[in-house]
């Protein structure tokens, strides 16, 4: 017994030897585990600095051009085409490049008889309609639609393809901001403009150049709350069910901020909007005629009309978020996205007028339901301010250093993209795995 | 202004709970080194008790304190003073024991290092005396099997229970009461034998 007690107290004796002792701090250990410590950092960061960095550079770069884009439009003119009674107005814009200077107040009327000119009116993008007439502005009376920023230079050219009768037409000079619509009976007058070269602005681009230079150096030096992931995307369009997928960067501001970007490659199935007539229809409907006064008399003579467009779009994403973090693993985030679409193809769905007889005994008519793929690719390599972007996620450790994430959101489209003749309105999961 | 704020603050004397505290807000590197110089004699006597070579201990040292500062915000005390301390302390050697048996898992499985006949337990001289110093306690302890070792350091010295040490080693309840007993055994004969040496020099 009482060698199991000096025992006992052997063990204890050392276990609390043991436990009370610390060695003494060896001199130049820090240092040491400094230089450990950073050389792991920097092997480890190396390549997520540069690509944090070449994803930072092209966002801003893509904003630019976006910005360069835009100004180009508001130097451009619009060429007014219009028919005769009853007939489509249509605006088109033209970068400046395009359009040699047109003579001051010239307007040509179209005759109804006559076929426009199809290269005009694939490349009619904006489906604004004004006309002026004696310097009096005739307003929409169909669907209306929003016009951009107001260029006060701007050139109004009634040109319709191949009129002839020109007559001129005065006034000021017309603002784009004005209500517009389709079917208008007057004739449109040009309106020259004062040939205003779009003003670069380098102010603009130097300040963006620097403030990208300036992220990019930031980069540099904080590179460790940098945050990556891949991630799975599944969406849902008011068409189908879509599948998307991509890399995904974030730098922590803060403890409960950090900003979120990445690339991702969504295939997106979309169909038209529901509001108006889009303007990929109607071309479809009356290539060869597109007077709307006289679209019923051609319809008669077609054999079918067309319903609806689907459009597939191949779409690369460039996202910038705010997200916050509301506890450690459940956060929120809102941004926008820079969009480019890479890829288009346009589905026509006809119904045929010639109704092909059942076999029943009633000698009910059943409707012939058609499809055909389209030339067009309006939005093909067109780039966008694109989405509003929301979302909401849950995070999960899978271990020390890799996360799993799942993500409801749900994408918005704005500016120029919500104009656009397609419901790109999208939603879904994201299902992101980070490390 | 904040910065300077900031820049005041970081000239008073640092208490160990202030650098954790500050580590895990912002990463601050001082703190760190504060932290790390605090820590570090604490941090290699645990592993010391695992690992026999001092070179693989101060690796595996610098190892505990780099996982430790990546994962700082995940270290939250509701505590105060001396007990924020003690609990960061504890956390930091949980760090420091679960690396050392994963450095030993590494090298070799850690049960079949288990059967060291007796015949090569060679006895080392301690310097024994009523008060047995921790370097003497080291040596005795250094001789024993790795899974021994670790068993009896998780037990008696870290204090998990039976149930915590199977669950960590990944072996039976069982053969953690058995591997303890050997330990304990064979650390005494060591301990008897060291004492035998020294009492015929």
């Amino acid at each position: 017994m009482s060698g199991k007690g000096k025992n006992d107290e052997l063990i204890d004796h050392i276990a609390k030897r043991l436990r009370n002792h610390a060695e003494p701090y060896r001199e130049g250990a820090w240092e040491r585990f400094a230089a450990q410590a950073e050389g792991r950092r920097r092997r480890g960061m190396a390549w997520s600095r540069w690509a944090a960095a070449a994803i930072l550079v092209l966002a801003a770069g893509w904003f630019v051009f976006d910005l360069t884009d835009n100004e180009r439009g508001n130097g451009a003119r619009q060429v007014f085409k219009q028919q005769s009674a009853g007939q489509q107005l249509a605006v088109e814009e033209r970068p400046d490049e395009d359009t040699a200077p047109v003579s001051p107040y010239k307007a040509q009327q179209v005759d109804s008889g006559e076929t426009p000119d199809p290269v005009f009116d694939q490349s009619q993008t904006v489906r604004t309609a004004l006309a002026v007439r004696s310097g009096q502005v005739v307003e929409n009376r169909e669907a209306s639609a929003t016009a951009k920023s107001a260029a006060p230079h701007m050139v109004a050219s009634a040109s319709a393809s191949h009129s002839t009768d020109a007559s001129t037409a005065g006034g000021a000079p017309i603002g784009r901001d004005a209500s517009v619509g389709r079917d208008v009976e007057e004739i449109v007058g040009e309106q020259p403009i004062a040939a205003d070269p779009m003003p670069a602005q380098p102010e603009n681009h130097s300040r963006l150049a620097y403030e990208s230079q300036g992220i990019h150096e930031s980069v540099s030096e904080e590179a460790g709350k940098w945050d990556f992931a891949i991630a799975l995307a599944p969406s849902v369009t008011s068409e189908r069910l879509n599948l998307g997928g991509g890399v995904a960067v974030a730098y922590r501001l803060s403890d409960k901020i950090s900003l979120a970007s990445g690339v991702s490659l969504s295939d997106l199935g979309v169909a038209q909007q529901h509001t108006g007539q889009p303007s990929a229809l109607k071309a479809s409907l009356t290539p060869n005629s597109p007077a709307p006064g006289q679209e019923s008399e051609i319809a008669h003579y077609r054999n079918r009309e067309i319903t609806s467009v689907s459009s597939t779009l191949l779409a690369v994403d460039i996202p910038l978020n705010l997200r916050y973090h509301v506890t450690d693993r459940f956060y929120t985030s809102a941004g926008v996205s820079f969009i480019g679409i890479l890829k288009e193809r346009r589905i026509n769905h006809f119904v045929d007028h010639i109704n092909q007889p059942t076999t029943d005994y009633a000698y009910n008519l059943k409707a012939v339901h058609s499809a055909e793929r389209s030339g067009e690719q309006p939005l093909q390599g067109r780039g966008y301010t694109g989405f509003l972007n929301f979302s909401v996620g849950r995070s999960v450790p899978l271990s020390r250093k890799v996360f799993l994430a799942v993500e409801p959101y749900f994408k918005l489209p704005i500016g120029r993209l919500s104009n656009e003749d397609m419901d790109l309105t999208n939603g879904g999961v994201r299902i992101v795995t980070g490390f | 202004m904040s910065i300077r704020i900031r820049y005041l603050k970081k000239k008073h004397a640092l208490s160990l709970e202030g650098a954790v505290r500050g580590c895990a807000q912002d990463g601050d590197n001082r703190c760190k080194e504060f932290i790390y110089k605090n820590c570090y004699g604490y941090v290699l006597a645990i592993i010391l008790r695992y690992v026999k070579n001092d070179f693989d201990a101060e690796e595996l040292t610098n190892e505990s304190f780099i996982r430790a500062f990546n994962k700082i915000e995940t270290f939250n005390s509701k505590e105060g003073g001396q007990r924020y301390e003690k609990s960061f302390r504890s956390w930091l050697a949980r760090i420091a024991v679960n690396i050392s048996i994963d450095f030993l898992r590494a090298r070799k499985p850690l049960v079949a290092l288990e059967d060291v006949s007796e015949q090569e337990l060679t006895p080392h001289r301690v310097a024994v005396s009523t008060d047995l110093e921790v370097h003497d306690i080291l040596k005795l302890l250094q001789q024993l099997p790795d899974i021994q070792r670790t068993i009896f350091n998780l037990y008696e010295v870290e204090g998990y229970s039976h149930e915590e040490v199977s669950a960590l080693l990944s072996i039976p309840e069982s053969t953690s009461r058995t591997y303890l007993t050997r330990a304990k055994k064979k650390l005494r004969q060591l301990y008897i034998e060291s004492v035998d040496i020294t009492a015929k020099l």
